[in-house]
């Protein structure tokens, strides 16, 4: 596998504003590539980096191992689905698709034949002549989808290209973009602030804060091994232990993080697992969350978070219970 | 969906007489144009004809020359209100400079000011720098006006063009020049016809600054400006006065259709 | 990746060019215009200040290229004062008088005019604010007339009488309403107000409708709503309109000389100095009394928040 993009050291200033601080990256060609993070972490600067759209201050970017410094949009050979989908009005829908061949130079009857095959590869079939204000949401990001990968770009860059739809076309079309990029077979990198959706879909998952990348891994990885408090409360929830707490429950005297599902919940009687770290408390609140219950836990004054499948047992209200948990659950986290 | 709010009858009433209030006096233009009275503004008019009309165009060869002046001033300052209102607008845009707020300030300091300060401005420039009143003294002031309209058009139709409109172009491989042509002149074009439209109208009857600009030369409002203070056939100004209507009348009635037009496909892309 | 195997057309490398350097692009858009308005204007108005502080030479009647203060000083005598006055109160009086007559016409467009009617409003209203101005100074001409519609309309609904009272009032009255502070003030209401229903209707327009029921739903009459609710918030409208009409009657000197009973206002005074007279340096220490006081009231305005209505 070569290498599609890769960023040496890479900043981009604001003024006094370090959006993006010193980042290096590689990602793989043909891989699936998340780019995650809260608004303002840099992420969506990193795409337009790569696009073309905005040029480093420090550092290079590489795309398939040619410098593209300097290089404007139109000399890459990636293309952009934006969050808007940003669809020329004044375009019927085929020829928003059919624009950068057009550009090119293809004969027209060849550029409408790739643009109708580019409409059904997204299942749009017959909808050349509508114009973009007669579509509805899911459709316009359908018609920006085919609009970029007509071009047959080596490198795909999607910016939240899923934020403006309801839950469930977000699932359905979760789905399609993970088939599609099965099919196609070319590298895309995907911007987004939804965590559930990095981790379903990506091959890999780089996750930013403040202008530098904090860890990058497979989904797994970043959720069961975090390796900072930033990741461990970001992707996903967890019980971030400070360490005193760490050092009390057998566990080395450092921060450390422990997801809610790895901690059973005991009623007195109840006997532990041999082996696992055991604390006790006093129940502060029940969560009702339809497939589990979050319980949360007061012990001796830090709130520990579990989860129960909801039924398993009947836990009370503001009555004792012991915490249990596996010590290799427990991730030891870099200070920060 | 809220239930829909009916206005009180005094409300209506109110409304309706200030529409009145606007357009009779126009109408009343017209009227004037058929009387038989020409030595005085008599109403009812005692008898109608249709003679001025004809006087006007056969009688009065004084009418000709400032028409084709006015023509050819509003259609300088139109042309160069265009290339400039444009480049102001498509350089204020987007671009975030130093200074950028003042700039645009003073692009609609010449409609913001009252006209005589333009006009005896640049009354003042010339008369320091010698410089004789031409046709071109004229185009000067008015172009100078026009590049707001153009300005202030072009600007509002730049602003509700989405900015990713251009990446997105760029992105699917077009060059400045062909980003240009292909997706930023189609959808601003609409305005810009419509500025120069209104920009053109505005020139035609422009008097206030003409004046100082004019030296002895006639435009056609100058020509009516002559004709309210010494009258000479009082229908003939009002004729004068429909061809006026009429020739602006046109021009913003198309501007206004123009940039609803753009206002629907503009809209569409949200 | 970059397309070097396709030849690129010559456009291609500027727009490469220019790519790299988006600063000077802009600057190549900006400097045309900026060197138009500028020095065509800007400078004009430099050479206007420059002029009010040379003098006329009473004896040749030439302008002395001599920087002096006599000019100002000559303004500040009661007579053109006066002038200034009266051109001021003028201004005033017009300016509120189009905000109340134009407020029920913004009020109906903005919350009851719908669809097509919306439409032909808005074009009932920007069809007078874009026809020629001199056109409508003359059809008031034919309006205000002695023999004219007026007179006519009064004397068919035998209130003759009314007009005559009126006329006769000093100060404001005349021969007839033509020649009278009256016809002048009413041709200054029709002619700049459109300017002042636009920015009202568009403050309106932005007021939701969900206030309004708000109000009523916390107990307010119409009547109240209007002052408590409306009013406040249609408020930088009607001030960003009054700039124009303000500034507008400043200025103008087509229709006192037209309209009213021939005594001079700022606009009209400026216009005589600089044609008969040929007194350019007076004209122009005229012409910064308007500019003096719209800077302050633009201050004013500004404070009030009137600027993000225009």
């Amino acid at each position: 596998m070569s290498i599609a993009v890769n960023f040496q050291n890479v900043s981009r200033h604001f003024g006094q504003v370090r959006a993006v601080d010193g980042v290096t990256l590689d990602i793989e060609e043909g891989e699936f590539f998340a780019m995650l993070g809260p608004s303002g972490s840099g992420k969506t600067t990193c795409l337009r980096l790569i696009a073309g759209f905005d040029q480093p201050s420090t550092g290079h970017i590489r795309i398939f191992g040619e410098i593209a410094d300097g290089l404007p949009p139109y000399r890459r050979n990636v293309n952009t689905v934006f969050q808007d989908y940003a669809l020329f009005p004044h375009m019927t829908v085929g020829a928003n698709v059919a624009y950068g061949l057009m550009i090119k130079g293809m004969p027209r009857a060849e550029r409408e034949q790739k643009a109708r095959e580019a409409l059904s590869l997204v299942k749009l079939n017959g909808f050349e002549q509508r114009r973009p204000s007669q579509l509805s949401g899911g459709q316009r990001q359908r018609v920006a989808l085919a609009r970029a990968l007509v071009n047959k770009p080596r490198v795909l860059l999607l910016d939240e290209p899923l934020g403006a739809l309801d839950l469930k076309l977000r699932e359905q079309m979760q789905e399609e973009l993970r088939s599609l990029h099965h099919d196609l077979g070319i590298t895309f990198v995907f911007v987004t602030h939804d965590q559930g959706e990095a981790l379903s879909m990506a091959d890999r998952v780089a996750i930013f804060n403040e202008g530098r990348i904090v860890q990058i891994g497979t989904p797994s990885e970043v959720y069961e091994r975090p390796h900072t408090r930033f990741v461990a409360s970001f992707v996903g929830s967890s019980n971030v232990l400070t360490p005193d707490f760490a050092a009390a429950n057998g566990g080395p005297r450092a921060w450390t993080s422990l997801r809610p599902e790895k901690i059973d919940v005991l009623l007195p009687g109840e006997i532990p697992k041999t082996g696992q770290a055991i604390v006790s408390g006093q129940v502060s609140s029940l969560q009702y969350q339809g497939a589990v219950v979050r319980v949360a836990v007061n012990v001796a004054g830090t709130r520990l978070v579990a989860t129960v499948p909801t039924g398993a047992k009947t836990i009370p209200d503001g009555g004792t219970v012991s915490l249990a948990w596996d010590r290799s659950s427990a991730v030891v986290m870099e200070p920060e | 969906m809220r239930s829909e709010p009916r206005a009180s009858i005094s409300l209506k009433v109110a409304a309706f007489v200030g529409l009145v209030f606007l357009h009779a006096p126009l109408a009343l233009i017209v009227l004037y144009a058929f009387t038989t009275e020409e030595k005085s503004f008599q109403f009812p008019p005692p008898g109608y004809t249709t003679r001025w009309f004809s006087a006007a165009w056969f009688d009065r060869p004084d009418i000709w020359p400032p028409l084709w002046l006015s023509l050819k001033v509003a259609l300088l300052a139109t042309l160069i209100a265009l290339v400039l209102g444009t480049l102001a607008a498509a350089a204020l845009w987007r671009a975030r400079f130093f200074g950028k707020d003042s700039i645009s300030l003073l692009f609609i300091l010449p409609i913001a000011l009252p006209g005589i300060i333009t006009g005896i401005a640049l009354r003042s420039a010339f008369d320091i720098m010698n410089v004789p009143f031409s046709t071109w003294t004229i185009v000067l002031g008015h172009a100078t006006f026009c590049i707001v309209v153009v300005y202030n058009n072009a600007l509002a139709r730049f602003r509700r063009l989405s900015g990713n409109m251009i990446e997105a172009s760029m992105d699917l491989g077009a060059d400045g020049f062909q980003t240009f042509r292909h997706v930023v002149l189609p959808q601003i074009g609409s305005a810009l016809l419509a500025g120069g439209m209104l920009a053109f109208a505005l020139s035609f009857d422009e008097v206030i600054v003409t004046t100082f600009t004019a030296g002895q030369q006639s435009t056609l409002p100058i020509w009516m400006l002559n004709e309210l203070i010494r009258p000479r056939q009082r229908p003939v100004t009002n004729v004068v006065a429909i061809i006026v209507i009429a020739v602006t009348f046109l021009p913003i009635l198309a501007a206004y259709y123009l940039t609803r037009e753009g206002e629907h496909t503009g809209g569409s892309g949200k | 990746m970059s397309s070097s195997s396709i030849p690129a057309p010559i456009h291609s490398s500027v727009s490469d060019f220019f790519y790299r350097n988006s600063r000077l692009l802009t600057l190549l858009f900006i400097v045309p215009p900026l060197i138009w308005i500028g020095i065509v204007y800007v400078g004009s108005l430099f050479a206007l200040l420059l002029q009010s502080f040379y003098s006329l030479d009473e004896f040749s009647g030439l302008v002395v290229h001599e920087l002096t203060l006599a000019t100002y000083g000559h303004l500040f005598e009661s007579s053109n004062m006066v002038i200034v006055l009266r051109t001021t109160v003028m201004a005033t009086i017009v300016t509120i008088a189009s905000s109340i007559v134009s407020f029920p016409i913004a009020y109906y467009a903005a919350r009851y005019a719908k669809g097509g009617w919306k439409a032909l409003f808005y074009l009932a209203v920007m069809m007078p604010l874009w026809s020629s101005y001199l056109v409508k100074v003359y059809a008031w001409k034919l309006i205000l007339a002695k023999e004219g519609i007026i007179t006519w309309v009064a004397e068919k609904l035998h209130l003759g009488f009314v007009l005559e009272t009126l006329l006769s009032v000093p100060v404001i009255g005349g021969s007839s309403l033509s020649f009278s502070y009256i016809g002048t003030f009413l041709v200054f209401v029709y002619i700049w107000l459109p300017y002042m229903i636009l920015p009202t209707q568009a403050a309106l327009e932005r007021v939701p409708g969900s206030l309004i029921e708000a109000s009523a739903d916390l107990g307010a009459t119409p009547g109240q709503s209007l002052r408590t609710v409306i009013l406040p918030l249609a408020l930088p409208g009607v001030i960003a309109g009054s700039i124009f009409t303000f500034s507008l009657t400043l200025g103008d000197y087509i229709i006192p000389q037209i309209i009213g009973n021939s005594r001079p206002f700022i606009g009209s005074t400026v216009y005589a100095l600089q044609g008969t007279a040929g007194d350019i340096p007076l004209a122009a220490a005229f012409t910064v009394v308007p500019i003096v006081i719209m800077g302050i009231y633009l201050v004013i305005a500004r404070r009030l928040g009137a600027f993000d209505a225009l």
